[in-house]
């Protein structure tokens, strides 16, 4: 009340509206010990709205879910016109809302944003005709120059430009220009408009210029160079002067990062991103100021169509980073501000740790008397799980370990610093686990639910990597370790601690795309070996569709084939041209980069594929190939592109084995077969010269090669394929000469042949 | 001389390659027999009279030059095309080395294959009229007597019953006899005809020395 002097009439006005609204609260709730029940219907915009909404909508079912002496059913609905202007014409959303509250009347409306409000307004004769309704988050000029039904009241917001600008003022005497940074959307026009009256009342000291048509970017780099004795106003940005949708919050976090100056805004979020001050709106403020209003409505009372939120009650905040950022003196600040963010003392810092030592010492003394006097073995037992509670939590901390306790029974978490660093997490604010839900990956959201289900449900761990989104977009992975504590067989709370494995993440996943890169790159090379024979293996399918189409045409002319041996021809054509197609694409797969995918693959089918591939191959070594397939092997999960670069290469080893002996030795024999149990193996068996006898398994070593034109990268990616697939690959030389490679993969859970 | 039968042998691994060639062949009204391997060929009597293998090269078990090795060791005289998927030039300088007629690579033009088909089949018809005449010559001269056979080799080289007489120690009147008989055994009414068959049947003339007794 302060600056009442300076304030415009209007807005004085409202302030003593709302004082009047207090009084009137003051007069205490209005009881209703068996209350009738109400039903409250809750209009939203969209539901992936602002930050800045969405803190309206908790303020507003806080407060309307801890309402006292009401008996109130709340329902609530998204209407989404903003991203579905069009929906607003048609009748499917009247349709649908009545459907749904048709039998369940609601006895106030709650209508959010502009759209909304308008919304309801212009169906409210076929929707629920009569029933009052409440609105906030709208612009004020959209209901001053309107003729209201009866019963329609409602909140506008409005920002604090004047003790703003005061705070500015008095912490920067020397201020010649106040520099204002907003967006040139519909949106802030009419709170551009206030605040150019305001600024109006300031025109003797200082200057205003406006940045509001120029892209971000631009003003970004504007803030940058501006005088030492200007100050930045940012008035909450929802398009920026290039018309690009923008994020307030996020615009006044860049603002401040980039601005040479200090940055003044209008919003309590605003000074968690990095601005100075200013006198801040608290959205949830709103929503429980809007919800306040309801509980009037319900009550009975008539309420003037508009009602300002007392200005005059946001908080004056400073950021002390942010001052001692941009060298403002401390000295200046009012005594009505309060300073948030202050960097703390090493006592501030380190009580817990301090407390932690002197409790520790007072435990032990105590300890020591108790052992002494009373020789009692339960206080014994007692202090050193403290201590040893205590000695973990500073182990913790040291690990950078973010712990946890979820109190299930009144879903309440309390969390460490660190954890709800972890999470991105505000400290202060209250967490339950759909907060925690809420920041996780949406991909990873069901099985993290499932993996605490499944730790509540059956006694037991809880342990799970998972994402968390921040609110810049940040991911991080987490690793989350807990355990559930049971009373009278219920789950009663639930510890544990959260890593952050971002890094152990990114490097796993950077090693399986070097894997992959080149598992991909050998396979190139690979092809590129059997190229010969892949166009053998092509031209014979070739040749005979060429040569029977040849044999068509001939007998064509001459009118010699009956129409029965002209569709053996042509069908054989058909049967020839496929089994080319065929072979093309099965190039094409191994050609293909894989992100080592999976899916469920029968191994004798792989194999059986890569030998076709080869069959030319093993025509060009004078090979034979007998397989041995166990005929009821369950199927494994893998790359298949992958496994059948494995094969392949174990397969072309083989013929290339089986060179220095003579021609009717040349024998290569694939065997499939499994334990019975959890484990499926190939066998690839060649009667070659062997392996060299001191060190079979060199072979897999990169650059081994016995090759004259290997790159002795085959085994070795082989090898890492398999292990990349929870396999081994090894070899040995067999009994009756030649080697053999044995490849062990877990079955899948699938049986199948 | 009677014009003997022709015949087209096909050996492929591939059925449907040894399916089409079939068809094309017997759309051109040749006669063919068709096999999946080399072995299979090699089981089957050799046929008497004109012949050609049209011969995949990449065959498992036997391949194709080594089924031209095994021919050429048994002494058969099948003319050979080869076709193949995947050429490869010290194959192809190796088969027609061996004398392979031709060498197709597949996808072939089937005027390439009945061209080389002619070309084999006329080779291998005057092969064979070689052959059947030289082995007519080798009856008939079985059937002369060792001293008859003595005769004729003094016959062609141009000497009179005289000297031939003389030559092997007898009287002229015995060698007129002789030479009667030679010339009806070998059914022949002239020296020069007589010539001719002793050449095809590749018997050198008797040289002054050797026929000497």
């Amino acid at each position: 009340m302060l600056n009442l002097p300076n304030r415009i009439r209007r807005l004085a006005v409202f302030v003593l509206l709302c004082v009047a609204w207090f009084n009137a609260d003051a007069g205490g709730p209005v009881e209703a010990l068996s209350a009738p029940k109400k039903t409250v219907l809750v209009l939203y915009g969209d539901p992936l709205s602002a930050p800045a909404d969405r803190m309206t909508e908790q303020g507003l079912t806080a407060a309307l879910s801890s309402a006292h002496g009401w008996n109130l059913e709340v329902f609530s609905e998204y209407l989404d016109l903003e991203r579905f202007p069009e929906a607003q014409y048609g009748g499917d959303i009247v349709r649908y809302l009545r459907a749904r509250y048709g039998t369940r009347k609601p006895d106030v409306l709650i209508a959010l944003v502009n759209t909304t409000l308008q919304f309801v307004l212009d169906h409210r004769n076929e929707l629920f005709p009569g029933v009052p309704i409440v609105f906030a988050d709208v612009d004020h000029r959209e209901v001053e120059g309107r003729q209201m039904p009866p019963n329609v009241a409602g909140l506008w917001m409005a920002w604090d430009y004047q003790r703003t600008l005061e705070l500015a003022l008095q912490l920067q005497p020397e201020t010649r220009e106040v520099v204002c940074v907003t967006g040139s959307g519909v949106e802030e026009q009419p709170w551009n408009n206030e605040a150019r009256k305001v600024l109006q009342r300031f025109a003797s000291q200082v200057r205003t210029r406006w940045l509001d048509k120029l892209p971000l970017q631009a003003v970004l780099h504007e803030v940058a160079r501006l005088p030492l004795d200007s100050v930045v106003l940012y008035i909450p940005m929802e398009r920026d002067g290039a018309g690009q949708t923008v994020s307030p919050f996020e615009v006044a976090r860049q603002l401040a990062d980039a601005s040479r100056v200090p940055v003044y805004g209008l919003s309590r979020p605003e000074l968690q991103q990095g601005i100075i001050g200013g006198a801040l709106l608290d959205f949830s403020e709103i929503g429980n100021k809007t919800a306040a209003l309801a509980f009037r409505v319900l009550a009975g009372e008539k309420l003037p169509v508009l009602s300002a939120p007392d200005i005059a009650t946001y908080p004056l905040l400073i950021n002390w980073q942010a001052l001692k950022k941009w060298h403002v003196s401390e000295s200046r600040i009012p005594g009505t501000a309060t300073l948030a963010y202050r960097e703390r003392s090493l006592w501030e810092q380190h009580r817990r740790l301090i407390l932690a030592t002197a409790a520790t010492l007072l435990l032990q003394s105590v300890l020591i008397a108790g052992l002494i006097f009373q020789g009692s073995r339960r206080k014994r037992a007692e202090l050193s799980l403290r201590e040893s509670e205590q000695q973990m939590g500073l182990a913790a901390s040291a690990a950078e370990l973010g712990m946890w306790t979820w109190d299930i029974l009144r879903d309440r978490i309390w969390m460490s610093d660190k954890g709800r660093a972890l999470f991105g997490i505000a400290p202060e604010t209250r967490v339950d686990n759909a907060a925690l839900s809420a920041r996780v990956h949406p991909e990873d959201r069901a099985a993290r639910d499932a993996a605490i289900r499944h730790a509540l449900e059956t006694p037991g761990e809880y342990a799970m990597e998972y994402r968390v989104v921040h609110s810049d977009g940040q991911m991080r992975w987490i690793a989350g370790r807990g355990r559930v504590e049971f009373g009278d067989g219920k789950p009663l709370r639930m510890r544990g601690v959260s890593l952050d494995i971002t890094e152990r993440r990114q490097a796993e996943l950077e090693a399986a795309r070097q894997r992959n890169e080149l598992a991909h790159r050998s396979r190139v090379t690979l092809l590129g070996e059997l190229s010969g024979s892949l166009a053998h293996e092509l031209n014979q399918p070739l040749g005979a569709i060429v040569t029977n189409a040849g044999a068509a045409l001939r007998s064509l002319g001459r009118d010699r084939m009956t129409r029965e041996k002209f569709r053996e021809v042509l069908e054989d054509i058909v049967a020839a041209g496929q089994r080319a197609g065929e072979i093309i694409r099965s190039i094409k797969g191994m050609l293909r980069k894989t992100e080592g995918a999976r899916q469920v693959v029968g191994l004798n089918d792989v194999i059986a594929q890569m030998l076709r591939l080869t069959q030319s191959d093993a025509l060009a070594h004078d090979c034979v190939v007998l397989t041995e397939f166990h005929p009821a092997l369950p199927r494994v999960e893998a790359d298949v592109v992958q496994l059948q670069q494995v094969f392949l290469n174990l397969i072309l080893n083989a013929f290339e084995a089986s060179k220095d002996v003579p021609k009717l030795q040349r024998r290569v024999i694939i065997h499939t077969d499994w334990d019975g149990d959890g484990t499926v193996r190939a066998c690839v068996r060649d009667f070659g010269a062997g392996l060299p006898a001191e060190a079979p398994e060199r072979i897999f070593e990169q650059f081994f090669s016995t090759k004259r034109e290997g790159m002795g990268m085959g085994l070795f990616i082989a090898r890492s394929i398999v292990a990349a697939h929870r396999g081994t690959l090894c070899a040995e030389n067999a009994k009756g000469g030649g080697s053999q490679f044995w490849l062990r993969l877990p079955a899948s859970k699938e049986i199948g042949v | 001389m009677m014009q003997a039968h022709t015949l087209v042998y096909v050996i492929d691994d591939d059925m449907s390659m040894l399916k089409a060639i079939g068809r094309l062949l017997e759309s051109e009204d040749y006669s063919v027999e068709m096999f999946t391997g080399a072995r299979e060929f090699l089981a089957r009597a050799p046929h008497t009279g004109p012949s050609c293998i049209i011969l995949d090269l990449n065959m498992p078990g036997l391949n194709g030059l080594e089924l031209q090795e095994a021919l050429a060791e048994r002494g058969r005289g099948e003319q050979v095309i080869f076709i193949t998927g995947g050429a490869s030039v010290p194959t192809c300088v190796q088969a027609m080395k061996a004398g392979a007629v031709d060498y197709l690579s597949k996808p072939f033009r089937d005027e390439d294959l009945l061209c080389a088909l002619e070309q084999a089949l006329t080779r291998s018809s005057e092969q064979w009229l070689q052959h059947s005449q030289r082995k007519e010559v080798h009856k008939r001269l079985a059937t002369l007597t060792p001293r008859e056979f003595d005769v004729l080799k003094l016959v062609i080289t141009g000497k009179l019953n005289k000297q031939i007489a003389s030559q092997l120690g007898t009287t002229e009147g015995t060698i007129k006899v002789h030479r009667g008989r030679v010339m009806e055994k070998m059914g022949v009414a002239s020296v020069a005809e007589l010539m001719i068959l002793a050449q095809r049947a590749g018997i050198a003339p008797a040289s002054a020395d050797s026929t000497k007794v």
